[in-house]
């Protein structure tokens, strides 16, 4: 379920509001939290929800273990055993016909003959019969596997206290509105407006929920899907293209990825407000950065602070020689880069970033004496290099995009370029210099001018959407 | 504030807050119309009444008709423009057909019609496409299009992608009488957000069952078990080559060369369940047919043109058989996606440059 759909909007959302907030005990809101959660991410495939329960199973008995057992060994197995268990499904999802294809590349590469399968197949039922396919990604895999990771690591640590109860833990793994494209919520940070569930008062947060939701749906459907009209069918025609009309492409993606995924993260703290949880901020206008590290505090927070606490730190951070950090810094980006997806080209990304964030290491206290309007260009500029790899479907297109861009070449341009350059024009002002959603819902109090705006915000969102723009999130994919 | 103050207050805010939705959403329906498919912002729109014309003889395309992505030129064929008498040297190509040719869900410039218009202008090759398909034509209907407007453009071969699922319809089809003054009537104010929500309710998959549900009821009620198809119905494909082998003699007087293609389908089976969904849903348009009779219905259709065209001496293509149960290359059942049109292109590019290869040879 998308919810920029309006089976989401119109039956779902209403239904799982109103009857949460007509249950008055924190038992019962939990048991209507994980009954929605599962019915949400049911809607995509039901099997699915297997895999979810049994993940959720497995982290809720590791912390059990925790609570129970005070021995070095004992804990260690509660921490290494669930966590092997979530990678290895992870890793079978996600990675196991990228590693197939990959050793097969390897294999012809050093010139062994030896044909392995194209891919690996999975029974499934198909009505009452059962069948064989590729192995399915099942949404949201890779967010809900960090939520279950982090709470073992966390309970490991002692950040957090484990919870004793299965459906508050529940609740937190399958919580509808970060469920399938985060963002990536720790247990720390909701743990206390869980355990305040029952108290929870309805119309305090409402307002700030309803701003956020409205916020992010006029990012996603008013400009993500807008521009992804213009860069779709361009990405689809890159061999095509001329150097304006591959600058336009590229352009137009950095723009549509931050807006989908910055729209999917409001409209999900905004649901979550909506239900007295407070979802912590993910995007604080990263086009605004002036260098990597700026950057990574800004784009998809809650990933790189997970990527800083569970790797770069464990890794050694930046505590011993100097090559070491660079070291884990590479090491770092390269496994952030893998997590979004089993191809080469994240993997590429990935390394472009740890690149960028090493060469600022070590060149930080000249270039931080740059003016900022220079710093903020390149650091935008460098990015935007980035999403070439991040976008294309291989390795090969990405570099004909990147010769298209920088060896003037003739071609096709976007269609309709006047209106492309205006909704660019847009989405540069609202990414680059504009205010962010929690700019504006800092101290938010609800006014008429609210009603007025963020009803034709609404009212806009829906006619496009009817229209039949409501793409998936691009995030979705991770 | 007592109570009621503030129940009148939340009203107003309410009814305020609703008015602004639907004029801020009918604001946007006009605005990305206008924006992304180039209608203008105070037009009325209405496919058929854009993309179709009425006159006094027979049903055509609109000429300079647009409807969302959907572009005719001067002539009312979809595609670009074109002059009514052939260039010297240039080899003209006609394509006849229902919406399947016409092009509904491939993106803008995919059709298939348009992929081969470009695959032998990129090649040099002195030739025009011509896409003269219009939407919901049933082949009697073509007939008369062919007679009264499209023989007067031509062609040298004229490839007819006949819809046999028309044959299914209560009463077999008949050729549309024309009614210029009712249809082209200009088209009364409406909202373009109702349209919208309209459209996308009816895509909603339980409605959508509910619906056939509705319509299957209505339509059998009162009715004997005989009036369902549980097979071919052998009279309906009879009558389907007579009309074929009617349009094809009408081409064939005009000069052209007529060259039949038979009708492509998804499904094949053994079915999916995904096919049978499809397939049920599919009875909306033809409830006298069980949902296994609409596929069966569609090879025995192919048979009958194949039929048709040895009888008649004339050339054919048979798409039935490579693409039929490719449920990659469809959209739904009868509709291809950009994949299937270019899988269509390839499978006609041949036989059309073999054809005027020959024609010219004869002469």
């Amino acid at each position: 379920m998308l919810f920029n759909s309006f089976i989401f909007l119109f039956v779902f959302l209403p239904i799982a509001y109103l009857v949460f907030w007509r249950l008055q005990n924190v038992s019962a809101r939990y048991i209507w939290l994980v009954v929605t959660g599962y019915v949400f991410y049911g809607y995509w495939n039901p099997w699915f929800c297997l895999l979810m329960a049994f993940s959720t199973l497995v982290s809720y008995s590791a912390g059990l273990g925790f609570l129970s057992y005070e021995g070095k060994a004992a804990r260690r197995l509660c921490l290494i055993l669930p966590i092997t268990v979530d990678l290895l499904i992870l890793g079978f999802f996600k990675y196991a016909n990228f590693g197939l294809s990959s050793l097969q590349s390897l294999l012809t590469a050093v010139g062994l003959d030896w044909r392995l399968p194209e891919a690996i197949l999975v029974p499934f039922m198909d009505g009452w019969h059962l069948r064989f396919r590729d192995i399915i990604l099942p949404v949201g895999i890779s967010f809900y596997t960090f939520h279950t990771i982090s709470y073992i690591v966390d309970a490991y640590r002692g950040v957090i206290r484990p919870t004793r109860n299965f459906f508050e833990f529940s609740a937190y793994v399958s919580l509808f509105s970060q469920l399938v494209a985060g963002p990536i919520v720790r247990f720390r940070q909701i743990e206390k407006d869980l355990e305040n569930l029952g108290g929870a008062d309805r119309t305090r947060w409402l307002p700030v929920g309803v701003a956020y939701f409205c916020y992010g749906f006029a990012e996603k459907v008013l400009l993500a899907d807008s521009l992804a009209w213009f860069v779709d069918p361009a990405f689809r025609q890159w061999e095509q293209l001329s150097t304006l009309g591959a600058w336009g492409a590229v352009l137009g993606y950095t723009f549509q990825l931050y807006f989908d995924f910055a729209g999917y993260s409001s409209m999900a703290i905004g649901l979550g407000y909506m239900f007295g949880i407070r979802i912590p901020i993910n995007f604080n206008s990263p086009y605004k950065a002036t260098d990597p590290s700026d950057f990574w505090k800004r784009w998809h927070i809650s990933l790189s602070s997970c990527l800083r606490d569970y790797l770069y730190i464990p890794f050694g951070g930046n505590r011993g020689a100097e090559w070491k950090t660079y070291r884990n810094l590479m090491l770092t980006m390269l496994i952030g880069g893998l997590w979004h997806g089993a191809s080469w080209t994240f993997v590429i990304w990935g390394a472009y970033h740890g690149l960028l964030l090493s060469l600022y290491r070590g060149f930080a206290s000249s270039w931080d004496t740059l003016p900022r309007p220079i710093r903020q260009g390149f650091m935008f500029f460098s990015a935007v290099i980035g999403w070439v790899f991040f976008k294309a479907s291989d390795f090969h297109v990405a570099l004909h995009m990147l010769q298209t861009m920088f060896v003037p070449v003739g071609g096709t341009l976007m269609e309709r370029p006047f209106v492309f350059v205006v909704l660019l024009a847009i989405a540069a002002y609202w990414g680059m210099v504009g205010r962010n959603p929690h700019d504006l819902t800092e101290n938010f109090t609800w006014k008429t001018r609210h009603t007025v705006l963020f009803a034709a915000i609404f009212g806009a969102s829906l006619a496009l959407i009817a229209g039949g723009r409501n793409s998936p999130f691009l995030y979705f994919q991770f | 504030m007592t109570k009621r103050t503030d129940a009148v207050k939340k009203l107003v805010t309410g009814i305020l807050a609703l008015a602004i939705i639907l004029l801020a959403g009918e604001f946007a329906a006009r605005l990305d119309d206008w924006a992304f498919q180039r209608v203008p912002y105070l037009a009325q729109v209405d496919r058929e009444h854009d993309l179709m014309l009425h006159d006094s003889r027979c049903v055509r395309g609109r000429p300079r008709g647009f409807f969302k992505k959907y572009r005719l030129n001067d002539f009312g064929f979809r595609g670009p423009e074109i002059t009514r008498e052939k260039q010297n040297g240039v080899k003209r190509v006609v394509l006849l057909g229902a919406s399947e040719t016409f092009g509904l869900y491939e993106s803008e410039g995919h059709e298939f019609a348009e992929i081969l218009r470009q695959e032998l202008s990129k090649s040099g090759e002195p030739v025009e496409i011509i896409n003269a398909a219009v939407a919901g034509m049933t082949l009697p209907s073509l007939q008369a299009y062919w007679e009264h407007w499209v023989s007067g453009f031509g062609a040298d071969l004229v490839l007819i992608y006949p819809s046999p699922q028309f044959y299914l319809d209560n009463a077999p089809p008949a050729a549309v009488t024309p009614h210029p003054d009712v249809f082209n009537r200009p088209i009364p104010v409406r909202s373009r957000l109702l349209g919208r929500f309209t459209d996308a309710v009816k895509q909603v998959e339980w409605i959508k069952r509910l619906r056939v549900l509705y319509v299957l009821r209505h339509e059998q009620s009162g009715k004997d078990a005989s009036w369902i198809f549980h097979e071919v119905p052998a009279d309906r494909v009879d009558r389907f080559r007579q009309d074929l082998s009617a349009l094809a003699q009408a081409v064939a007087r005009s000069g052209s060369t007529p060259v039949l293609v038979t009708h492509a389908f998804k499904s094949l089976a053994p079915y999916t369940e995904e096919d049978l969904k499809q397939l049920d849903a599919f009875r909306i348009f033809f409830p006298r047919a069980l949902p296994e009779v609409i596929p069966a219905f569609d090879a025995a259709a192919a048979e009958a043109t194949i039929r048709v065209a040895r009888a008649g001496k004339w050339s054919w293509v048979d798409a039935s058989r490579p693409l039929s149960g490719r449920r990659d290359l469809f959209a739904d059942l009868t509709h291809f996606n950009d994949a299937g049109s270019q899988e269509m292109a390839k499978l006609l590019i041949g036989p059309i440059r073999t054809l005027l290869s020959e024609q010219t040879g004869k002469r």
